[in-house]
């Protein structure tokens, strides 16, 4: 236990300095079959390996397993074949390490608490010294750009507002790998692509992996170094597209013509 | 930096203006509520009163509402004497039988099989008419004390321990997951996501067993015992004192009604972020 909390604030890097040592996310053969009868295969040979720091964006249809690989990623749920390994880990192994963040759909926020005491809510969790836990409060509301709204409660936010307070909370503890499952779905256009330009900026000063779930394909082009195309179920990895768009980047960039390029091609793979 | 974007900023105003004039606008259709009830309560009285006129109804029988609130006064030191017993008896049951009922909850929502094996006897005791109860427990235990609180947690055990057990099951999945993705003990599960959770389903319980405790304490003097508002009733009754009878039963739902309100004062402070929650949607229960 003592090990554990040392363990989180030793990979507490300064704003600026990025840890990008470790090998990263690597799933080998990866499948997940429920034994129900007939036994159903959410996932098959499912490969990839994301470098410490990328942006990785997950699309496919809905019911393909773009949440379910999430989670097994995130060592909630165990693979039924193949192997996850972080930074050469097992995923049970860095969840006990505390290297994982993570963003839903929905920001479920506690209601009983307020936005700081949200944003606090993991430090506790892990006994961070109250005094580092405000501290770090303070800082990540001030990235996400929630500066003066610590002592409102979660109910008088909007919903993209809310979201930032998730994103927050899920950086409070300095996670390796973000994962974030679809996590401005529930949000209106405007707010998507405000949040959109937020996150990249957010990940450019707390660089990590992030694993970006998403239906959208504009966004996962927008937010990515690489998009991962899945296809229906049993889920597999049907094919990658590199994204080879300079950063920073901002909403402009969804008119040029290498955008679109990309655009068509994975709208075509998703079709297909 | 720039806080937040524009698109967002007016969101917040927006969503705290409906929340101030819905409260408004819920405090507003309280008070007419509370002026329609004042007035339908009055008017009984006075069309009882003069009723009782009238017709010449002997005070034995039906006491007008004048002559009970001289009962009210005459046998004041009475029936104060006999309130006491009858709520120290539905405060021990309501303490314990809650207390049970969360425990068990708790254990319910952490081990399957106890709830597998538990919750069917719970239901198959809640089926037992109370009132029908309340014999079993003098006669086994005696007039005393003791068969009262027995009587009184068992009342207020089944809708605190349904409440409870549905409140702490009803956490949102993701919610489970962010926990358990920082490697959260059950414990911290428990202590920080699933109890506070509950609170507002267990006050749903509270409510409802704080009147019934009362009410349970009441029944089992009835049976048989030596003080007690309940012992007034019946004493009342043999005594043909019909004045003394409607003072007490005054004093009874009086006694109710204040429980219901400390329950409801003590809601809003424990949980005031469902308080809030209800006033914006003008009150959903």
């Amino acid at each position: 236990m003592r090990q554990l909390s040392a363990d989180v604030q030793a990979s507490k890097a300064g704003p600026g300095q990025f840890d990008m040592s470790g090998d990263g996310v690597r799933c080998e053969r990866v499948g997940l079959t429920y034994p129900t009868r007939p036994p159903l295969r959410a996932l098959d040979d499912v490969n990839f390996h994301i470098e410490p720091g990328q942006f990785v964006s997950l699309i496919g249809p809905s019911g393909c397993g773009k949440s379910t690989l999430l989670r097994i990623v995130a060592g909630i749920l165990p693979a039924t074949q193949g192997a996850v390994t972080i930074d050469g880990a097992t995923p049970f192994e860095a969840r006990e390490q505390r290297r994982f963040g993570f963003v839903f759909q929905d920001a479920v926020l506690l209601p009983w608490r307020s936005v700081r005491q949200n944003v606090e809510l993991l430090g506790e969790i892990v006994n961070l010294p109250k005094a580092e836990r405000t501290r770090r409060a303070g800082e990540l509301l001030e990235l996400v750009g929630l500066a003066g709204f610590g002592q409102l409660r979660p109910s008088e936010l909007s919903g993209g507002m809310r979201q930032r307070v998730a994103i927050a909370r899920a950086l409070a503890l300095d996670p390796r790998i973000l994962l974030m499952d679809e996590p401005f779905a529930a949000l209106d256009e405007f707010q998507r692509e405000t949040l959109n330009v937020e996150l990249l900026r957010i990940w450019t000063e707390r660089r990590s992996i992030v694993m970006f779930v998403t239906h959208n394909i504009e966004e996962a082009i927008f937010l990515s170094d690489r998009v991962l195309v899945m296809t229906p179920p049993p889920g597999r990895i049907a094919s990658v597209v590199d994204v080879d768009l300079p950063r920073p980047r901002d909403l402009q960039l969804r008119s040029e013509p290498e955008f679109l390029r990309l655009r068509r091609t994975l709208r075509d793979l998703l079709i297909r | 930096m720039i806080s937040s974007s524009a698109s967002e900023r007016p969101a917040v105003q927006s969503s705290r203006n409906p929340d101030a004039a819905a409260a408004s606008r819920g405090f507003r259709a309280l008070l007419s509520d509370q002026w329609l009830r004042w007035v339908v309560v009055i008017g009984i009285l006075v069309l009882w009163q003069i009723g009782t006129v009238v017709f010449e109804i002997p005070k034995f029988l039906i006491p007008s509402p004048i002559v009970i609130g001289q009962a009210l006064w005459t046998y004041r030191a009475m029936l104060l004497t006999n309130t006491i017993p009858t709520v120290e008896e539905a405060a021990a049951g309501f303490i314990l039988g809650n207390l049970i009922a969360v425990v068990l909850a708790t254990w319910f929502v952490h081990v399957r099989t106890a709830r597998q094996a538990l919750y069917p006897l719970a239901i198959v005791i809640q089926s037992i008419p109370m009132v029908a109860l309340a014999p079993v427990f003098v006669v086994a235990m005696g007039t005393g004390f003791s068969s009262k609180v027995a009587m009184t947690t068992l009342i207020s055990f089944f809708p605190t321990l349904v409440n409870a057990t549905r409140g702490l099951d009803a956490v949102e999945r993701p919610l489970i997951e962010l926990f358990q993705s920082v490697n959260a003990s059950r414990r911290d599960i428990y202590v920080k996501l699933r109890f506070p959770n509950a609170l507002p389903y267990i006050f749903l319980g509270l409510r409802v067993t704080a009147t019934s405790s009362v009410i349970g304490a009441i029944i089992a003097e009835w049976v048989g015992a030596q003080e007690g508002l309940g012992f007034m009733v019946i004493n009342s009754t043999y005594e043909f004192n019909a004045p003394m009878l409607w003072a007490t039963l005054v004093v009874s739902s009086a006694l109710v009604l204040c429980v219901f309100a400390l329950v409801a004062v003590v809601e809003r402070f424990v949980v005031p972020w469902q308080a809030s929650a209800e006033m914006a949607t003008g009150g959903k229960r």
